[in-house]
């Protein structure tokens, strides 16, 4: 069997689900058709069945997935890279995760890796200059492998981590790598002063962990992409430094321990200028937040109320008058305090509460959106 | 020629598919650990939620007709 043969055979496979689910489809389709031609009630049932779960086996298959030994293998190679570099530097420090206050962009990461241990954190005005090398202290910045991570946990949970505390991160990452992205089986957080222990239970990224444990300057250093993301998870939400003191994994692979420590960062004078711009600048964004949200709830509980009061009037005309849904709606109020004298009918005053209730909403959806 | 379902009948599948989708959308869940499943396990909970709305707005549209009628 040659390649065109075997990539052939896979698309046919892959393709099966598909045409079980078209085929439910259409024999739905014509199944309903004939039961509307017969007025048969039985067949009817079956089509709208057939053509329920056809569609439904569309719309829940997976737009794509790839195998866990295929990604570890793409990512292994970069982590060896950085592996080699620390063991040639001859670079002895634990890697330092940096908060966002020292970096330009909030969204990024970095993490120090000192030359000796115990050597302390850079200063900002260092960090800023974006150089991989640093003299003082001595050491390198890299982009943590997690960043990635990091920044799709932010996405999926529509929450900057820079805005939570731990006890957020504790509730809600748990949830979200077990029930949303799927990563893990369990995740235990659990806080203790200024330590933080993770327990990850089932991870797909078991085989990518004792690969990582082999390359002793990532595993309990750099951490693996899954331990780097929640470090940086952790950088953003307490706005301190942060280092991945020990990773333990058990035998089988099935769970993985690491204790992340909290390091109270050295604030030079120069920081804490830097750190009121940076308040400053989250302060206004909260401002344009809130008035923001305010405008759209505005437009929506205009919209609601006059929505209630049209219902209310539908069901008034309805059980007092007997009014049919058409004359109360395209019905002449003339006279009416409804009217307001410019001819108005229950049909505007549906549509303007329809419309604000809709920009309202629009507002906020969209609002949400450009914040992701 | 005519639909040969009432209200009434569409409202009985209804109830009987959100049942079906909503304990099955339970069972996979990842809650429970189970992250084998190559499904979009999202849309199956959203499909079987709105399934199981349009079943009750039907309930609805049946009770106020009851009230009406009374």
């Amino acid at each position: 069997m040659n390649l065109s043969d075997r990539a052939r055979m896979r698309n046919r496979q892959r393709n099966l689900s598909e045409t079980v689910a078209y085929a439910l489809l259409l024999s739905g389709a014509i199944a309903l058709m004939t039961s509307v031609f017969y007025s048969l009630s039985i067949l009817a049932f079956i089509g709208l069945g057939l053509t329920f779960w056809g569609a439904l086996l569309l719309y829940i298959k997976p737009a794509k997935y790839v195998k866990a030994r295929l990604l570890d293998s793409t990512v292994i190679s970069s982590l060896k890279t950085v592996d080699q570099m620390i063991t040639n530097l001859n670079y002895k420090g634990k890697a330092i995760y940096l908060p966002p206050r020292y970096l330009k962009d909030l969204k990024g990461g970095k993490a120090f890796i000192p030359s000796k241990e115990n050597l302390g954190i850079p200063p900002v005005e260092e960090v800023a200059q974006e150089k991989v090398f640093l003299a003082n202290p001595k050491g390198m910045c890299v982009t943590p492998p997690g960043l990635g991570l990091a920044n799709l946990y932010e996405n999926e949970l529509r929450k900057d981590f820079m805005e939570v505390d731990l006890n957020y991160l504790q509730n809600n990452l748990p949830k979200l790598l077990v029930e949303d992205l799927e990563i893990a089986e369990d995740l235990e957080i659990n806080i203790e002063d200024n330590t933080i222990k993770a327990k990850i239970t089932g991870s797909i990224n078991k085989d990518l962990c004792s690969e990582t444990k082999k390359l002793p300057n990532i595993c309990g250093s750099l951490g693996c992409p899954l331990c780097s993301s929640i470090a940086i998870a952790l950088t953003r939400a307490t706005g301190k430094p942060v280092i991945i003191e020990k990773t333990e994994v058990s035998k089988d692979g099935q769970t993985i321990e690491t204790s992340f420590r909290l390091l109270e960062a050295i604030e030079p004078e120069v920081q804490t200028e830097m750190l009121l711009e940076e308040m400053d600048r989250l302060v206004r964004a909260r401002v344009r937040t809130v008035l923001s949200n305010f405008a759209s709830l505005l437009l929506t509980a205009f919209g609601s109320i006059i929505l209630a009061w049209v219902g209310w009037l539908i069901w008034y005309d309805m059980t007092i008058w007997g009014k049919d849904i058409a004359l109360i709606f395209f019905g002449s109020r003339t006279g009416e305090a409804i009217s307001l004298g410019i001819g108005m009918k229950a049909i505007h005053y549906f549509l303007i509460g329809l419309t604000l209730l809709l920009i309202g909403l629009l507002t906020f959806l969209r609002r949400r959106r450009s914040k992701v | 020629m005519q639909f040969p379902l009432s209200l009434w009948d569409i409202s009985l599948w209804l109830a009987a598919t959100a049942i079906i989708l909503l304990v099955t959308s339970e069972l996979i869940s990842p809650h429970y650990g189970k992250t084998n499943l190559l499904i979009e396990k999202k849309r199956l909970r959203n499909v079987a939620l709105t399934i199981s709305i349009l079943f009750l707005i039907t309930v609805v549209i049946r009770i106020y007709e009851i009230i009406i009628t009374s």
